[in-house]
């Protein structure tokens, strides 16, 4: 129901770790296997008191993860993508900005169990103009009388900010140009960001 | 160049709108689409399972590149059908996708390349997976071992509730074959982060961190 970027636990240690440990034995493992993986490798991590353990692979981008992760992202990702179909990612110098992002999923009041669908959509037209704020579509279809709400999980609406407090205030901010009738959200997201300090 | 994006969700809407920022592209598809979506591309009324469909329609638009979104193609194989007929997709193949499409291939990859997990089991049988269940400590976690819409996964307190979840999973087959075999983990404790990486094959590059707030109510319940 939402997420932000990057994570105040995941220190450069950890990353050193799961580097050596886990993310470059993962690739071996899968080539020694025979099944060379090309792709988006989503790892999944718990920080124990032992060290980073893998909690699952999933084989394709998070969502919403990728909410918050390709918007901080510097390069042009036809070429990341072109360097990983061709093998030739270690030529890749991968960037992102210095920056936070959180991302606040609207939903259709009642989800996961029941819910009402078809509700028109308001204010969306508030982010074209917006630097650093975005509104990535989930559950909408567009019917004539313009964008309605097609699911449970409706919108991802993510701000950037300069730390995670910024971007969680402006994300929170952007969720009130939004409206539809039976419009839910979580409003703790990013409650560990405080925790971290 | 033009793209094709397969899937429907906030996810592939990330994706489209980080490909519309490239200056090598003139051109997206996405099949099926959503509202959004529909904003920076062109959607197509093709779904994401439509394997032969979707290679017919990148082949007659002359579609450079394809980018699969979602799990359910990927584990079924849709970079496979694509790499048959000379079309350029990113996304691993059926083989290697079984890193998500399999609990128990994972969580046997890495014990057998001493990758960092907990401890686990796997049970073919909702009999052995009981008896095993009566020695646990609790909480541990139930997972289904195939895909299950992301709702394959139970955390059990008691034995009661494990219980349960075997018959849910095992018995009930609420999630179809995915159920037929099980993985029982130990719980783990601590902060959870998501990675997202590009892999080529050989190298991987970690991109910056995530954390994720799954359940729908404040508090993390429900």
């Amino acid at each position: 129901m939402g997420t932000f970027s990057p994570s105040p636990f995941y220190t450069e240690e950890i990353q050193k770790f799961c580097e050596e440990k886990i993310y470059q034995p993962t690739m071996d493992a899968m080539k020694a296997e025979g099944r060379d993986f090309v792709g988006i490798l989503f790892v999944g991590l718990m920080m124990t008191a032992d060290g980073p353990k893998v909690l699952e692979y999933n084989a394709r981008f998070g969502d919403p993860e990728a909410q918050v992760v390709l918007p901080r992202m510097k390069n042009d990702i036809i070429d990341v993508i072109d360097a990983c179909i061709d093998g030739k990612l270690d030529q890749i110098d991968l960037q992102f900005e210095d920056n936070a992002a959180v991302c606040v999923v609207l939903a259709s009041d009642g989800y996961p169990e029941h819910y009402e669908k078809g509700k028109l959509i308001s204010g969306l037209e508030k982010f074209d103009d917006k630097d650093g704020y975005y509104v990535f579509h989930a559950g909408t279809k567009l019917t004539d009388e313009g964008i309605v709400t097609n699911g449970g999980r409706v919108l991802g609406v993510t701000a950037k900010g300069k730390d995670l407090k910024e971007a969680r205030k402006n994300a929170y901010e952007a969720t009130e140009w939004i409206s539809f009738e039976n419009k839910y959200m979580r409003h703790d997201i990013g409650k560990a960001i405080d925790d971290a300090e | 160049m033009k793209v094709l994006i397969v899937g429907s969700g906030g996810r592939e809407h990330a994706i489209a709108w980080s490909v519309c920022q490239s200056k090598r592209v003139d051109k997206i598809y996405c099949a099926p689409g959503n509202g959004g979506i529909a904003q920076i591309a062109e959607c197509v009324n093709i779904t994401a399972m439509e394997f032969d469909k979707l290679a017919d329609f990148a082949e007659e638009n002359e579609i450079d590149l394809t980018i699969i979104g979602m799990d359910d193609p990927l584990v079924g194989g849709i970079v496979d059908v694509f790499e048959e007929r000379g079309l350029r997709v990113f996304g691993p193949r059926k083989n290697a996708a079984i890193i998500e499409g399999s609990k128990s291939f994972s969580k046997d990859l890495m014990k057998k390349y001493n990758i960092p997990t907990c401890h686990y089991e796997t049970f073919h049988s909702p009999e052995e997976a009981l008896l095993y269940l009566g020695g646990c400590n609790f909480p541990i976690v139930l997972k289904a071992d195939g895909l299950a819409l992301g709702k394959g996964v139970l955390i059990c307190q008691n034995l009661e509730e494990a219980e349960a979840g075997i018959a849910t999973l095992m018995l009930d087959k609420q999630f179809g074959d995915a159920g037929d075999t099980v993985v029982i983990e130990d719980f783990m404790v601590g902060r959870e982060a998501s990675v997202l990486c590009f892999c080529d094959g050989t190298h991987i590059k970690p991109m910056t961190s995530a954390q994720d707030h799954k359940r729908a109510k404040d508090g993390d319940q429900a």
